[in-house]
C-alpha cells in the first residue's frame, strides 16, 4: 500500500456503499476450480519440481509451458549432468495421440545428430507419466531476442547456424513443420538450436496435421505432404522477422525472398541449398572487410591499451584479501557493514547479528532472533547503533530495527510490509532507504514513517543502495530484466526523478552485478562477477563520478577468481572496503588413507546440488551421502566403482520440511542410521531411522526432542556414532553452551555425560566405544572414557577451531579452521595427551567437513565445499 | 474431537451467516467427522475439494505470480496430507488450512529471496518468470477493472492478504492473527497482535479511499 499519502479527510469520503463496494471488488479472490485451469498450465497440486523420477532425474524449476506439456530442469544423477525434461501436461495425459506424438519427436529429433539441434537423450514412457529427457539448452527463444532491442542478437550467426541445424535435419530426411522464433533458442554464443520437433515428419509422411498459421508454407496449409521446402518457407518468414528492425547482409534479401515464394518449386530446395546460398552470400565481402576489420581493431586496442595502461598504471593491482570469519553453512554471513573508522564490522548471518573487531576478528552478538530473523544490517554513521532489517516469522512480521551498539537495546522503528532486497543508511541524518519489491522507501527513523521515493515498474529491482557520505544522495543500481538494462542511478530530494550516472550493456550481458557503495562524493564502487560454467570471477570497479556523471571507463580494483563478492561496505577512506564472499559448489572425495598420509582425492559427486555427510557402507564398496538441493534433502548411495552409479534411498518423512537428513552411522547389525531433524508441526522435530536394504523404519526415540523452540532456525546438531566392535551407539546433541552424551537404547536413552563450554561441532567415537572425542571452544578437544573422564585434553594452533573428529584406530583426525594462516587443515594426531599434530591437508579456499572412514580404515571420504558466506576485507592503495 | 466442540469453535467466529457459511459448516463437521473416525485421507479430500478453490483463488490473488501460486498450492496439498494428523482442533479447519497456506509462502518468499540473494539469477529464467507474470496478469480490458489492478498492484502484498481475507473471506480478526500473526488469539500477544491488525486495517482502508478518488473511482462526499 501506498505509505505517506495524506491521512483520510475525515470530513470529505467517498460515500460508504461506493466504497464498500470499491473495497469488496478490490479485495475479491475468487474460487479457481485445480481442475478447470486453462489448458497448458499444469494441474495444481502435481507440479513436478522436487520430485525423483525413475530414481534417477532430479526435477528443478518449470522452464516453460507448452502446447504439449511443460519443459523442467533437472539433474539426471546417472549421468551426472543438468537436462531439460519435456513432460506431457496431466491434462493431456490420457491422450494416446499425444504419447504417440511425444514418441514421434524422439525419433525424429533422435536421428539428427548437430550441434544446431537440440539432443534428444531418452523418451520415457510410463503408464502415469511420459516424458522426453532433452538436451538443456541455456539461452532464450528467438522470439524473446526479438522482443528485446536492448539485446544485442547476432542475426546474421543466427540465420546461418539456423539453416547448418535445418539441414542436418533434412539430410536425414526429416521435416520439422513448425519452425518459428519459439521453437529456435539463441545460445550464449550466438547461434541458433532448433527445438520441438514435435511435428516432424518423414519427408511425404505425415501423421499430425499442424503448423502454425504465419510460418506454414501455402501447400501446408492446403494440407500437402510435409516437404523441406514447407521448413524453407517458415525460414523466410523468421528472415522477415528477424531484420524486421535491422539491414540485412548484402544479398541476403535476394535469399530471404527466394525461401518465402508462394510457389514451392522457385524456393531453396533444402536447408542444405539455403545454407549454401547463404555461406556464398557471406564469403565475398568478408575477405576484405575482413582485413579492415582486423587492422582497425589492432589499432582501436593498442591506442586503448596504450592509455589504459598510462591511466592505471597496471592491470589490476595486487589486493591483500583478508579472512574476518570462519562461519560454516549454517551461520553464512548474509549482511555486513563496516563502521566509518574501518575498526568493526557488523554482520548477520540469518540468526543473529554480532560486531566484529576487524582486527582481531573477535565478535560478540547485538541482536538474537528473538525479533524475527536478522537480514540486512547498516552501521549509523556515528557507528553507534545499528540499523537491521528483520524477516517475518512466526509471530513477527518484518520490520525495521535500531540497535544499541553498546547497551544492546533494541527499537522497532518500523513494521515492513514485505521482504527487503537492500538497506543504507544515510550518514548525518536519521533516514535509511530500503529496496523493496515496489521500489526505493525512505524511512524517517525517528518517526517510523515510510515514503516511497522510488517506484520500479513489475521487472526491475533495486540489487543495492548507498548514500552518500552527506546523507543527501542516495546511489542505486537497477535492474531491469525486461529492457535487460543495469543503471546505477542517482537520487536526491532536489532531483526527485532518478538521474542515470552510468549504465554498461556489459553489466548485464557479460556480468551479473548486485553490490555497491558511496564511500567518496567522487568515487562509486561496485562489485560485478562473470558467470561462467564452472568458474565464477568477480571485480571490484570504481567508477568516478564527476557530479552526477560516470566519467571514464571503470577501473578494475581487485579481481577475484571463483568466488562472488556480495555486499559491499567502505570505511570513510574508500581504502577498507568489507564484503561477504560466496562460493557455491560442494563435492564428496574419497582418499586413500596409507602410512598416516591422505593419498590424492577422487571425486565422487559432481553436481550443483549440495553433497554432504559422506558414510562409507558396511563393505566400503560405497558411500551413503546426503543431498541438499533446490529440490529438497535426499540420501543417495553412490558405488565407488568407478562409474560411480548412484541410486537413491527412500525417505520416509511423512510430515512438515525436513532441515537435514544425514547418514550418522551403522549399528552393529549392519543397519544404517538416518537422522532427520525438521520443522514438523506435530512431530518430533528428531528421528532416528534405520535402513536395512530394503525399508527405512524408526530406530530410536531420540532423546529430549525438543530442546529448543521448534520456530527458531537454529537446531541442536545431533550426532550419533556406533561402536563397530561392539552393540553400543552413542548420541551428542550440541545444547546453546554444552554438549550432552547419551547411550542410544532400544525404546529410549541414557545420559552419560554433559561437557559445557562445547562449541558443539564434532564427536567422535572410538571402533571398541571405549573412548569419545568431542571439540571444544578455542581449539580445544577432549577425549573421554564412555563414562565422562577426561584421558587426554589437546589444543590446536592459535586461532583454530575444531570442526570435524574421527577416530582411525589409535589416532585422530581432526578437522580446522582457523583465522590465522591457512584456513582449513586437516591434521592428524594420537589421542594421547602430549603427542605432535600432523598436517595431512591444507586449503585457503576449501573446506574439508563431515570426515568419514571406511570399515577397514583404509579409506577417507570426506565433503570438500567452497567457502560460502564469510566475511572479507581488502586494502586497497589510493583508489 | 466431538462435534460439539467444533460447532463451539466455528460459533466463536463472526462470520455473518449466509449460505456459503452454512456450506461452510457442513464441510467442517464433515471433515471433523472423517479425523474422529482416524479416516486422513477423506478429510483431506473433504478439504481439498470443499476448500481447493477457495484457497486457490486466495493463492492466485495474493500472490500475484501465477506460478508461485500454483507451486504454493502443490506445497500446500503436500503439507495438507502429511499434517492432516497433527490437526488439534484449535481452530476452523479452514483457518487451518489458510495458516499452513500462509507459512508455505512464507517458506516460498524466503527460499526466493534466499536465492536471489546468493546466487546471480541465470537472466533468462528471471526474463522468463517476469514474462510469465506479465502474461497472467491480463486483467479484463474495462478501465475500471483496470484501474482496481493497477491500485491492487500498487499495494503491499502483507496489506492485500489482510484486505482479502478480512473483506472477501469475512475472516473474524481471530482467525486472521492465527493466519498472519501465527499467534494464538486468546493469547496477550495474540490480542496486542490483533489490535495492531486491526489499526493496520483501518490505515489501508483511509489509503485506498484516497487512491479510489485519485483514480476517479469515486468521488469525495
Amino acid at each position: 500500500m501506498a505509505v505517506g499519502l495524506p491521512r483520510r479527510r475525515e470530513s470529505i469520503a467517498p460515500e460508504p456503499d461506493e466504497f464498500e463496494g470499491l473495497l469488496a471488488e478490490l479485495a475479491h479472490a475468487p474460487s479457481v476450480d485445480p481442475a478447470r485451469l486453462p489448458e497448458g498450465e499444469l494441474p495444481l497440486g502435481l507440479s513436478l519440481s522436487g520430485h525423483l523420477l525413475e530414481e534417477r532425474f532430479e526435477v528443478g524449476a518449470r522452464l516453460g509451458v507448452g502446447g504439449m506439456g511443460v519443459v523442467y530442469r533437472a539433474w539426471d544423477h546417472r549421468l551426472a549432468r543438468a537436462v531439460a525434461l519435456k513432460v506431457i501436461d496431466r491434462g493431456q495425459r490420457q491422450s494416446q495421440k499425444l504419447r504417440d506424438r511425444l514418441v514421434a519427436e524422439a525419433r525424429a529429433a533422435a536421428r539428427i545428430n548437430h550441434p544446431n539441434v537440440a539432443t534428444i537423450h531418452e523418451v520415457v514412457e510410463r503408464d502415469a507419466l511420459s516424458f522426453l529427457v532433452m538436451e538443456l539448452v541455456e539461452g532464450r527463444s528467438l522470439r524473446s531476442a526479438l522482443a528485446d532491442p536492448a539485446s544485442p542478437l547476432c542475426r546474421a550467426a543466427a540465420m546461418c547456424s539456423l539453416a547448418e541445424g535445418l539441414a542436418a535435419a533434412h539430410a536425414v530426411g526429416i521435416v520439422h513443420r513448425d519452425l518459428k522464433p519459439e521453437n529456435l533458442v539463441v545460445t550464449r554464443c550466438g547461434e541458433v538450436k532448433i527445438l520441438d520437433f514435435g511435428l516432424a515428419a518423414a519427408s511425404g509422411r505425415a501423421d499430425v496435421a499442424g503448423g502454425t498459421p504465419g510460418y506454414m508454407a501455402p501447400e501446408q496449409e492446403d494440407g500437402a505432404r510435409p516437404d523441406p521446402r514447407g521448413d524453407v518457407f517458415a525460414v523466410g518468414r523468421i528472415f522477415e522477422e528477424v531484420y524486421r528492425a535491422a539491414p540485412m547482409p548484402r544479398g541476403w534479401r535476394r535469399i530471404a525472398a527466394r525461401c518465402r515464394a508462394i510457389d514451392p518449386a522457385r524456393r531453396y530446395r533444402d536447408g542444405a541449398q539455403l545454407r549454401d546460398a547463404l555461406r556464398r552470400a557471406q564469403r565475398r565481402p568478408r575477405l576484405v572487410v575482413g582485413l579492415v576489420l582486423t587492422l582497425l581493431v589492432a589499432l582501436v586496442s593498442a591506442v586503448f591499451a596504450w592509455r589504459h595502461a598510462a591511466r592505471a598504471g597496471a592491470a589490476i593491482p595486487t589486493v591483500r584479501h583478508h579472512r574476518v570469519t570462519t562461519f560454516g553453512d549454517a551461520h553464512a554471513v548474509r549482511s555486513s557493514s563496516l563502521s566509518a573508522d574501518g575498526r568493526s564490522l557488523a554482520y548477520s548471518d540469518g540468526h543473529v547479528v554480532g560486531v566484529l573487531d576487524v582486527a582481531t576478528s573477535a565478535a560478540r552478538v547485538v541482536l538474537d532472533d528473538s525479533h524475527g530473523a536478522p537480514s540486512l544490517v547498516r552501521y549509523a554513521g556515528d557507528g553507534r547503533s545499528l540499523f537491521v532489517t528483520v524477516e517475518p516469522r512466526s509471530g513477527v512480521g518484518p520490520a525495521l530495527l535500531e540497535i544499541d551498539v553498546g547497551s544492546g537495546s533494541v527499537r522497532e522503528v518500523a513494521a515492513l510490509g514485505g521482504l527487503v532486497l537492500a538497506l543504507a543508511q544515510a550518514p548525518r541524518s536519521g533516514r535509511v532507504a530500503l529496496s523493496v519489491e515496489r521500489g526505493i522507501e525512505l524511512v524517517d527513523t525517528k518517526s517510523g514513517t515510510r515514503r516511497l521515493v522510488v517506484p520500479l515498474s513489475m521487472h526491475q529491482h533495486v540489487a543495492d543502495l548507498s548514500f552518500d557520505v552527506t546523507g543527501q544522495r542516495l546511489a542505486f543500481l537497477r535492474i531491469d530484466l525486461h529492457e535487460r538494462r543495469a543503471t546505477v542511478e542517482l537520487w536526491s530530494e532536489d532531483h526527485p526523478t532518478p538521474i542515470t550516472a552510468y549504465e554498461d550493456p556489459r553489466l548485464i550481458e557479460e556480468f551479473s552485478v548486485g553490490t555497491l557503495t558511496w564511500p567518496k562524493a567522487d568515487l562509486l564502487l561496485a562489485a560485478r562477477t562473470q558467470n561462467q560454467r564452472d568458474l565464477d570471477t568477480s571485480e571490484l570497479i570504481g567508477l568516478h563520478l564527476d557530479g552526477d556523471r560516470v566519467t571514464g571507463e571503470p577501473r578494475v580494483l581487485a579481481s577475484l577468481p571463483g568466488a562472488q563478492m556480495s555486499d559491499l561496505a567502505s570505511d570513510a577512506t574508500a581504502r577498507k572496503i568489507a564484503y561477504v564472499r560466496y562460493g557455491a559448489r560442494s563435492s564428496v572425495e574419497v582418499h586413500a588413507l596409507h602410512g598416516g598420509r591422505l593419498g590424492p582425492a577422487l571425486a565422487i559427486t559432481e553436481s550443483d546440488a549440495d553433497a554432504r555427510w559422506p558414510l562409507f557402507s558396511a563393505r566400503g564398496d560405497s558411500v551413503v551421502i546426503a543431498r541438499d538441493s533446490p529440490a529438497g534433502y535426499r540420501l543417495e548411495e553412490i558405488a565407488l566403482d568407478g562409474a560411480h552409479t548412484a541410486r537413491s534411498l527412500p525417505l520416509p518423512i511423512t510430515s512438515g520440511e525436513p532441515i537435514d537428513v544425514f547418514p550418522a552411522d551403522h549399528s552393529s547389525d549392519g543397519r544404517l542410521l538416518v537422522v532427520v531433524q525438521g520443522q514438523l508441526p506435530g512431530a518430533e522435530p528428531i528421528r532416528l531411522l534405520a535402513w536395512d536394504g530394503h525399508t527405512m523404519v524408526e530406530r530410536w526415540r531420540a532423546p529430549d526432542g525438543r530442546v529448543r523452540d521448534a520456530s527458531r532456525a537454529r537446531w541442536p546438531l545431533v550426532l550419533v556414532r556406533c561402536a563397530e566392535t561392539r552393540d553400543l551407539c552413542v548420541l551428542a546433541r550440541a545444547g546453546a553452551d554444552n554438549f550432552a552424551v547419551t547411550q542410544l537404547e532400544e525404546g529410549g536413552s541414557r545420559p552419560l555425560f554433559t561437557v559445557p563450554d562445547s562449541r558443539g561441532s564434532s564427536f567422535a567415537l572410538s571402533s571398541d566405544g571405549g573412548r569419545i572425542a568431542l571439540s571444544r571452544t578455542e581449539g580445544r578437544f577432549t577425549v573421554h572414557s564412555l563414562e565422562g573422564t577426561i584421558r587426554a585434553d589437546r589444543r590446536l594452533p592459535r586461532g583454530c577451531e575444531v570442526h570435524s573428529l574421527r577416530f582411525v584406530g589409535d589416532q585422530l583426525l581432526v578437522g580446522a579452521a582457523c583465522t590465522t594462516g591457512t584456513m582449513f587443515r586437516l591434521y592428524s594426531t594420537s589421542a594421547r595427551q602430549d603427542d605432535p599434530l600432523t598436517l595431512l591437508s591444507e586449503s585457503e579456499t576449501t573446506w574439508m567437513t563431515h570426515l568419514t572412514t571406511s570399515r577397514d580404515e583404509r579409506s577417507v571420504a570426506l565433503t570438500r565445499r567452497v567457502i560460502g558466506g564469510n566475511l572479507w576485507t581488502m586494502e586497497l592503495g589510493a583508489p | 474431537m466431538s462435534a460439539t466442540n467444533a460447532q463451539t469453535n466455528l460459533e466463536s467466529d463472526d462470520w455473518t451467516e449466509t449460505p456459503s457459511v452454512r456450506r461452510r459448516t457442513a464441510l467442517e463437521l464433515e471433515v471433523r467427522a472423517f479425523l474422529d473416525r482416524g479416516d486422513l485421507s477423506g478429510a483431506t479430500q473433504a478439504i481439498l475439494e470443499g476448500y481447493g478453490p477457495e484457497l486457490l483463488g486466495y493463492l492466485l490473488t495474493t500472490i500475484r505470480d501465477r506460478v508461485a501460486a500454483q507451486d504454493i498450492f502443490a506445497d500446500v496439498c503436500m503439507d495438507l496430507w502429511s499434517g492432516i494428523a497433527a490437526y488439534r482442533g484449535s481452530s476452523s479447519v479452514r483457518t487451518w488450512l489458510y495458516v499452513i497456506a500462509h507459512h508455505a509462502a512464507l517458506r516460498h518468499a524466503r527460499k526466493e529471496q534466499r536465492m536471489r540473494r546468493r546466487f546471480a539469477p541465470p537472466a533468462e529464467l528471471d526474463r522468463l518468470v517476469q514474462e510469465v507474470r506479465s502474461v497472467t496478469r491480463s486483467y479484463a480490458k474495462t478501465e475500471r477493472r483496470d484501474q482496481l489492478a493497477r491500485i491492487r498492484d500498487a499495494m503491499d502484498p502483507a496489506d492485500q492478504v489482510l484486505l482479502v481475507l478480512r473483506v472477501d473471506k469475512t475472516m473474524s480478526w481471530d482467525d486472521i492473527v492465527l493466519i498472519v500473526e501465527d499467534q494464538s488469539p486468546s493469547s496477550n500477544e495474540g490480542k496486542r497482535a490483533a489490535a495492531r491488525l486491526r489499526k493496520r486495517f483501518e490505515r489501508i482502508k483511509d489509503e485506498l479511499q484516497r487512491r479510489f478518488v485519485d483514480e476517479g473511482l469515486a468521488a469525495w462526499r
